[in-house]
């Protein structure tokens, strides 16, 4: 089974690429996108579609997302994940572009 | 008194809890700004600890519920969830449903 060695963070930043890699690792099929909110790498708007998330209660939806990035909310290299996450059934509504 | 009891305490004592930075007249984060104006929008009233005056509560409050981030809603005990689920509840009617018992009665 392909693990994915976790790097140490060489920078106190993440950057998207990195957080798109850790939730394509646990959700291969998902649709990600993600915002700098401040451009301060630290503050992301990430939405994902994913049908792992069909039925899923909202709050078992964000805990599994919020567990994948627990150390970096821990050590504050992210200071705050806004998530949007929805099932391929729900995303027709909630993903309507709104700029 | 344990942190855990000092937790548990104050949900036993207040049905709407909101764990935020700051005040819900001075919120010091936007995410607690954006809890607060959800439930002032459905004048609900409601309990809030201001973690940034309370450290053992900042932290203990997030392994109480497994929830890593603040703010917190907790509705009658049970953890409700950040500001993002808050907000997804308000548009989709959910919150509003969830807190109709607190409502006071003549909205």
């Amino acid at each position: 089974m392909l693990t994915i060695e976790m790097k140490p963070y060489k920078n106190e930043t993440m950057n998207s690429e990195l957080i798109k890699e850790k939730i394509l690792g646990l959700l291969p099929e998902a649709l990600v996108e993600i915002k700098d909110l401040t451009g301060t790498q630290n503050h992301w708007e990430v939405s994902i579609i994913s049908s792992q998330f069909e039925g899923l209660p909202r709050i078992q939806r964000h805990k599994l997302i919020l567990d994948l990035f627990s150390d970096e909310l821990k050590t504050g290299i992210i200071h705050a994940l806004s998530l949007k996450l929805s099932a391929p059934s729900e995303a027709r509504k909630s993903m309507v572009p709104n700029n | 008194m344990t942190v855990e009891q000092r937790i548990k305490n104050i949900l036993d004592n207040h049905p709407i809890v909101l764990f935020m930075k700051g005040t819900p007249e001075m919120p010091q984060c936007g995410f607690s700004a954006r809890a607060c104006a959800v439930l002032t929008k459905l004048n609900v009233p409601y309990f809030s600890v201001n973690v940034l005056e309370d450290q053992e509560i900042r932290e203990g409050i997030k392994v109480y519920g497994n929830w890593p981030t603040i703010p917190q809603l907790y509705v009658r005990g049970q953890l409700i969830g950040g500001s993002d689920i808050m907000l997804e509840m308000y548009q989709s009617g959910e919150l509003q449903a969830l807190l109709k018992k607190e409502l006071p009665s003549n909205s």
